[in-house]
């Protein structure tokens, strides 16, 4: 090809088409473990490994059915840890403990990812980079002249209450309560609210310093788009899975990757879709995940560009990120609350 | 630059005087008028607009901060005044635009966003006018604490802000002003609080004498008895004034008693004084204050 | 069919800001790229915020007319010294009623559905009312959201060079198969203008940068016009004018490029607006007259010293 673009001149303006990651048919969260599960003994991820494990079976056979022999099948296994509100345990106690166990019941564990990894990650800040995609939901009458409440750190699937006497001008009438209303309810609303993050001020070398606390469903929310291949920064992907080639695991869980590869070839850590098996009392937490899922603006040329290659080989992907989430509750004990 | 006309009390003549300041500022500069005297915005009538006398129907400050709309009503002084001699007064004089209250506003507490929607107004018109003349309800009023708090953001710390106390030439008034400036919750400590440093905020203060009689001027209606007793009473006051630190240095200048203004607030042209209505007196001191105002070397550091 | 707004001002910054500070400015979303372009003249862009919506559209006359879709706006800032921030939204007619589930919404970033099926034009007529209409769609106040946030950046000394007056620029653009480009700009008042374009529908995409060009120059040729204005009134009253006439040529002179950055194809729609009203003459009769009093000033100051 000799023919000159029609204009004379061009420039690289620094923005390149963000980059492909890897991707499986289907990624499964085989568990999400608190510091507190996994500090009381062998029992409790005992019972969970032996309750997902039949559940692990159904997915693997489910995908196989979908995909009806036109491809192989990749289907890849991750766990979670949860190394961000509490630190105090180390890699090197529990991560070969945990596999051990998993091993007893055949599960395989293909990826292993840190909590605080989806708050940052190779020094990039995905919990800020998320919340910097929020597109919160207009109630009916929003014009755009105030700003969303963005800042407050919260973010619900309705309309909230309203309130009744902040800001206003002196000596205007009271108003009656109305209730929150769920958007595109059907005739009942299931009001859903949920704190995103939480802002404090602590003190640090005697110096007073304002820090996010980010919450357990947005990180859980990180969590997702990163196992559906959806974050990026600058274009280019973001926490992808490191082998661990230390002799052994290390004292800190910062010390490791956001994500861990565990096994030799593993199927991509990113998927198409995704399936968590959890203990029922996630339920909330991945109820939130879903309405902060539905309210994102993601990068239009990374979800685009998925689909398309899922068409490539035969599957259709849903445009809504929450549609590929999907998830299995098992009856299986917890350690205290989840969030 | 930004100028905040405030007082203790009311009817210290500190809209009218300050609405005159704007009026010879605009001789020479562009200038916009902030009626923020939420409580009672009637500034308009000062400038004798007919359509914002009370406010204005719609779209002004009032709705600006509590109803989060983007563009406050602007008037131009100008074209909307009924006054004549107003209008066409100088072809070469800059902007003068006036910000009108909402008609029937009121006062309103304060929340984060009208704080931040306070710092936006004042930024965005810093940059565009040379002078923005802010006229804060009397007292320790919301909206003195409101100018005092956006003015101690970092995002305002180009910005040149002047703070004015207007107060009339009485015992009452002189410790009043008094109070509101060095009191407890007065200007410097509600600044102070706001994160301003206090020396620097005190610099930026100044006093204006409202309505000072003139004892040196002969009045042929006066007794000798009348006149010595004033000239005790005016010693007294300077001294009480001095006492309070109110005295010459920290003033930014007097204006005296004006017949038109007991009657009716008014701007004094020119062709007030000409038609023999007005004293030149008054015009001279209002013009004196707004070269003042803009004059550094006033303003230097004491 | 696009509507859009543009307002645009001088940066709060005494001296024009170097390339690499333009990107921090514009840096308002963590993972979302600035673009920058260098030449003929550096013009940088944020990323673009996004902002949902579900109200009634302005109609004139007026009619059932309801929104819901999201809005986008981005800053731009040309020559390290102007600042620009722009709204625009697509408007697309669409048949259902009730609104659908957010998502819907959210993989079109930057389109507004319409819904009530209102007479295209009587939005267009409604979109460019002289006075902003209470709860109708809002596109100056996100453009002003936008422009203060950037002008309270750290990256900035907030003292402005010059005290220039911002103007709004609406514009709407709509799309004609096999139309030949075309534009009218209309001045509402000192400080607002209207514009409508008409382009063939492949060309809709380039119709907001070209906008953002044309509020540019006609800011420009704004401020600079009151500069001259102001500098009559300071030789008048016996005040210098020289600082405000030096500073005028240091910020805003050498922005002047109309088209610079406007696709080819919309170029011909300048040679229109340079036919009536003659935008580049006006502008440099009024930069040669800066330039003379700048070179009588220093003559004189030079006759001056020689004197003595």
């Amino acid at each position: 090809m000799t023919t000159i673009d029609t204009s004379a001149y061009t420039e690289a303006t620094a923005k390149p088409e963000p980059r492909h990651v890897a991707l499986s048919h289907l990624s499964v969260e085989v568990g999400h473990f608190y510091m507190e599960d996994l500090a009381d003994g062998d029992e409790r991820i005992r019972t969970q490994f032996r309750k997902v494990l039949p559940w692990l079976e159904a997915t693997r056979t489910a995908l196989a059915a979908d995909l009806d022999g036109v491809v192989k099948p990749r289907l890849s296994t991750c766990f979670l840890i949860d190394d961000y509100f509490r630190t105090d345990t180390s890699p090197d106690e529990i991560v070969d403990r945990l596999l051990g166990i998993a091993d007893e019941f055949g599960i395989t564990i293909d990826y292993l990812a840190r909590e605080a990894g989806c708050f940052e990650a190779d020094r990039v800040p995905l919990a800020e980079l998320t919340a910097a995609m929020l597109l919160p939901e207009p109630p009916v009458g929003t014009t755009g002249a105030r700003p969303p409440v963005q800042d407050s750190g919260w973010l619900c699937n309705g309309e909230r209450a309203p309130d009744t006497n902040s800001g206003n001008q002196a000596m205007m009438p009271v108003t009656d309560w109305e209730p929150p209303v769920e958007f595109g309810k059907r005739n009942h609303s299931i009001f859903l609210d949920v704190e995103l993050w939480k802002d404090r001020t602590e003190r640090v070398d005697g110096r007073l310093v304002e820090r996010r606390q980010w919450s357990c469903p947005f990180l859980a929310s990180v969590w997702q788009l990163l196992r559906l291949g959806a974050l990026r920064y600058e274009g280019e992907p973001v926490a992808q899975p490191q082998r661990w080639t230390g002799d052994s695991w290390p004292k800190r869980w910062s010390d490791l990757p956001a994500v861990v590869q565990l096994t030799q070839n593993p199927a991509p850590f990113a998927a198409y879709r995704t399936t968590s098996i959890l203990p029922q009392s996630y339920l909330g937490i991945e109820h939130a995940v879903r309405v902060i899922l539905d309210h994102l603006d993601i990068d239009k040329s990374v979800t685009d560009k998925t689909v398309e290659r899922a068409l490539r080989e035969g599957v259709r992907l849903p445009e809504q990120l929450s549609s590929r989430v999907s998830h299995i509750f098992v009856e299986a004990p917890v350690a205290g609350a989840r969030w | 630059m930004l100028v905040f006309a405030s007082s203790d009390k009311g009817g210290t003549g500190r809209s009218v005087t300050s609405c005159n300041i704007a009026f010879h500022l605009a001789q020479r500069l562009d200038v916009a008028y902030l009626d923020f005297d939420f409580g009672s915005p009637t500034s308009g009538a000062i400038f004798e607009i007919p359509r914002a006398e009370r406010g204005v129907e719609r779209e002004g400050l009032h709705t600006y901060f509590t109803d989060g709309i983007t563009d406050p009503r602007r008037l131009d002084v100008w074209r909307q005044t009924t006054r004549q001699d107003l209008r066409g007064s100088n072809v070469r004089a800059g902007r003068l635009a006036f910000f009108p209250g909402d008609k029937g506003g009121a006062e309103f507490g304060t929340t984060r966003e009208i704080q931040q929607r306070c710092v936006e107004l004042f930024t965005r018109l810093d940059s565009e006018f040379d002078v923005v003349v802010v006229d804060l309800s009397a007292g320790r009023s919301a909206a003195l604490t409101m100018a005092l708090m956006a003015t101690a953001q970092p995002s305002m710390r180009g910005v040149t802000a002047r703070w004015l106390v207007f107060h009339r030439w009485t015992h009452q008034h002189i410790v009043a002003a008094n109070g509101l400036v060095y009191g407890d919750r007065g200007l410097l400590a509600v600044g102070k609080s706001a994160g301003h440093d206090q020396d620097t905020l005190l610099d930026a203060i100044r006093f204006v004498r409202v309505a000072v009689p003139n004892l040196r001027e002969h009045n042929p209606g006066q007794t000798a008895a009348q006149a010595t007793w004033l000239h005790a009473c005016d010693e007294e006051l300077r001294k009480l004034a001095v006492d309070n630190r109110l005295g010459r240095s920290r003033i930014l200048g007097t204006t005296p008693v004006e017949p038109v203004l007991q009657w009716r607030e008014q701007i004094i042209a020119e062709s007030d004084v000409s038609a023999k209505i007005a004293n030149a007196g008054t015009v001279k001191s209002f013009r004196e204050l707004s070269v003042r105002l803009t004059d550094d070397a006033v303003w230097e550091g004491m | 069919m696009i509507i859009g707004e543009v307002r645009t001002g001088l940066l709060r910054n005494s001296l024009p800001l170097p390339r690499q500070a333009v990107v921090d400015l514009l840096s308002l979303r963590p993972g979302r790229q600035v673009v920058a372009t260098d030449r003929p003249i550096n013009r940088t862009v944020s990323p673009d915020s996004i902002v949902g919506v579900d109200c009634t559209l302005a109609t004139e006359p007026q009619a059932k007319a309801r929104g819901i879709g999201t809005v986008v706006t981005h800053a731009v800032v040309v020559g390290g010294a102007v600042l620009q921030s722009s709204s625009r939204t697509r408007l697309e007619w669409v048949d259902y009623r009730e609104r659908k589930a957010w998502t819907h919404y959210t993989h079109r970033r930057g389109v507004v559905d319409v819904l009530g099926n209102p007479p295209p034009v009587q939005v267009v007529n409604g979109s460019k009312r002289s006075s902003h209409q209470r709860d109708t769609l809002d596109l100056g106040a996100m453009c002003q959201r936008m422009l203060m946030l950037v002008q309270g950046r750290p990256q900035l000394d907030y003292k402005p060079g010059l005290r220039t007056q911002p103007t709004q620029l609406r514009w709407n653009a709509t799309a004609r198969k096999g139309a030949r480009p075309a534009v009218h700009l209309h001045i509402d008042d000192e400080s607002r203008r209207t514009v409508d374009v008409v382009v063939p529908p492949e060309l809709l995409g380039e119709a907001s940068r070209f906008c953002e060009d044309l509020a540019l120059h006609d800011w420009l040729y704004t401020a600079l016009g009151n500069v001259v204005e102001q500098a009559e009134r300071d030789m008048a009253a016996g005040t210098d004018p020289m600082k405000l006439l030096g500073s005028a040529l240091t910020l805003l002179v050498r922005l002047w490029m109309p088209g610079a950055h406007v696709d080819s194809a919309l170029r011909p729609l300048w040679a229109d607006l340079e036919d009536v009203p003659g935008f580049s003459q006006s502008w440099h009769r009024n930069v040669a007259w800066i330039r003379d009093q700048i070179s009588m000033s220093t003559l004189t100051a030079w006759q001056d010293a020689r004197t003595f």
